[in-house]
């Protein structure tokens, strides 16, 4: 089944998903606090949660508070905590089976370099420990920070397009 | 191998331990934190190796006086003076010690107007007769000819690291059937790397050799004399994996293509494996992140990360065997900066 999200002005296609939806719904979570991530995808050996932001968006509204929201200093704990509380949220709701869990950040602004989104990774891992001495499973297989091009040449060159760019 | 050191009120170290990994040890910190400092202290802590090695009669008179001369020749203090070495301000004594793997000790002390040092604990000294290697920043093989002797009939502005440097280069190589499997296997990866070899003759001569011609070491790219050192250190056998004494390296990635980086990193992880210790001074995040993504717990390597903090002109020193855990990376904030500064230029600078 060919599932396609968009978000702004990105479409993702995840028809080599077994199904994948837009867990940022208020329709889905009431008024709650707790934060989402935008996309999360189940495939037949994983789960992907996906949290998107699109700096390069022409149409982005109000640039300002997206740079703030953007700065490493804000970038980093918001990014641990949307993963957080999704994870939680879809443990006790569906649950998540044994299949390894993926959590993957599309940080598309092409001016960013992979050394720069290779430090931000490793704050996020350092935000979010992927594995404790205490725990007995890993809090999530991998956590990436990926740029437009490195999301695609890990998901396929038609898993995401820019919609304001044409076919 | 040390197991332990530590400083005292030694130049701006007030009171520093740290226990070092077996295998390879990675010291970071912005400038002025004192990581040279902190290698040259512990090379100059393992200068009794050599001295025993010599004359295993060397009394500890004889001792104190070769360790002060090694100490004023690695740090060239003002003046030439011990004392100046002394930690400005401290009312108490400097304080150098090591440990090393076999129980052996060294602990000695100076204070701001000491000639000498003053050895307080020498417990099987004697017996640690591993020699330990330190390769400076600069590379060496363009000017090293004739060097040795310049360096003792003058003053010149180069610590003794680089004499020193200079006269294990000069050391014939070992017979092929005496070195190590690893130092064979890295000497092969350094050749492939920069396309030939370097070929010592003695007295600091040394070429370039490919297949079809030979050149002057100098035509050569800066970075492929550095690793032509490591080489050479290798064939000599100053390095030796489980047999010498620890390898220091100030500043690895200084005149190194970034492009070598991760091969160079492959070589250490390996010679680490097998028994050699090492500890590099580093400002590269090349270097790190590859240290960081090539070192596998499961294949036998380990690295510890020792960041030095400098806060209210105080230095103190945070430990950790994972690059994720250190709470104080200045190379990585460094580019945490960069990535601040980038998003804000791109959506509407300030």
């Amino acid at each position: 089944m060919m599932t396609v999200l968009t978000e702004g002005d990105l479409e993702f296609n995840f028809s080599d998903a077994l199904h994948a939806f837009c867990f940022d719904d208020d329709a889905l979570h009431g008024n709650h606090a707790m934060k989402r991530v935008d996309v999360i995808a189940e495939y037949e050996d994983k789960w992907v949660f996906l949290e998107i932001k699109d700096p390069d968006n022409p149409d982005a509204t109000n640039p300002d508070a997206f740079k703030q929201k953007l700065l490493s200093g804000n970038l980093i704990p918001d990014l641990a905590g949307k993963y957080r509380d999704s994870l939680w949220f879809r443990a006790l709701s569906d649950g998540l089976g044994s299949k390894p869990v993926y959590y993957i950040v599309l940080l598309s602004m092409e001016s960013l370099d992979p050394a720069l989104l290779l430090t931000q990774q490793d704050r996020l891992h350092k935000a979010l420990p992927l594995t404790h001495s205490e725990w007995c499973m890993p809090f999530a297989a991998a956590c990436l920070i990926f740029n437009l091009s490195q999301y695609q040449s890990e998901f396929g060159a038609d898993s995401v397009r820019r919609i304001s760019a044409g076919a | 191998m040390i197991d332990r050191l530590e400083l005292k009120n030694f130049t701006v170290f007030k009171d520093i331990q740290l226990d070092l990994s077996s295998k390879i040890n990675v010291i970071i910190g912005e400038n002025g934190t004192g990581k040279t400092h902190l290698l040259k202290a512990a090379y100059g802590l393992c200068a009794g190796a050599p001295l025993f090695k010599n004359r295993p009669d060397t009394t500890d008179d004889e001792l104190e006086v070769a360790l002060t001369a090694k100490l004023l020749r690695l740090f060239m203090p003002l003046d030439e003076k011990l004392g100046k070495l002394h930690r400005q301000g401290a009312t108490d004594q400097a304080y150098l010690s090591a440990k090393f793997r076999g129980d052996e000790t060294l602990a000695t002390t100076f204070f701001n107007n000491s000639k000498e040092l003053a050895i307080r604990d020498c417990s099987n000294y004697e017996s640690y007769l591993s020699e330990a290697v330190f390769i400076p920043t600069k590379e060496v093989l363009s000017f090293m000819k004739g060097f040795n002797s310049l360096y003792e009939k003058y003053g010149l502005s180069f610590d003794q690291t680089y004499q020193d440097i200079c006269l294990l280069l000069d050391l014939p190589e070992v017979r092929p059937e005496n070195l190590h499997e690893k130092s064979k296997w890295a000497m092969e990866e350094i050749e492939d790397i920069c396309g030939g070899r370097f070929v010592f003759y003695g007295g600091g001569k040394v070429t370039f050799k490919t297949d079809v011609a030979e050149y002057s070491a100098n035509s050569m790219a800066e970075g492929f004399r550095k690793a032509g050192v490591l080489s050479r250190l290798l064939e000599t056998g100053a390095i030796q994996p489980g047999v010498s004494g620890t390898l220091f390296w100030d500043e690895p990635e200084s005149s190194l293509n970034p492009k070598l980086m991760k091969r160079l990193v492959q070589i250490l992880l390996e010679l680490s494996r097998n028994g050699q210790q090492i500890v590099l001074a580093t400002h590269d995040y090349v270097l790190l992140k590859w240290l960081d993504i090539l070192a596998k717990p499961n294949k036998g390597h380990h690295i510890r990360y020792h960041a030095l903090i400098s806060e209210g002109g105080q230095v103190t020193i945070q430990s950790a065997d994972s690059y994720k855990e250190l709470n104080h990376n200045a190379i990585a904030n460094t580019f945490n900066d960069l990535y601040d500064a980038e998003i804000k230029r791109a959506l509407g600078g300030e």
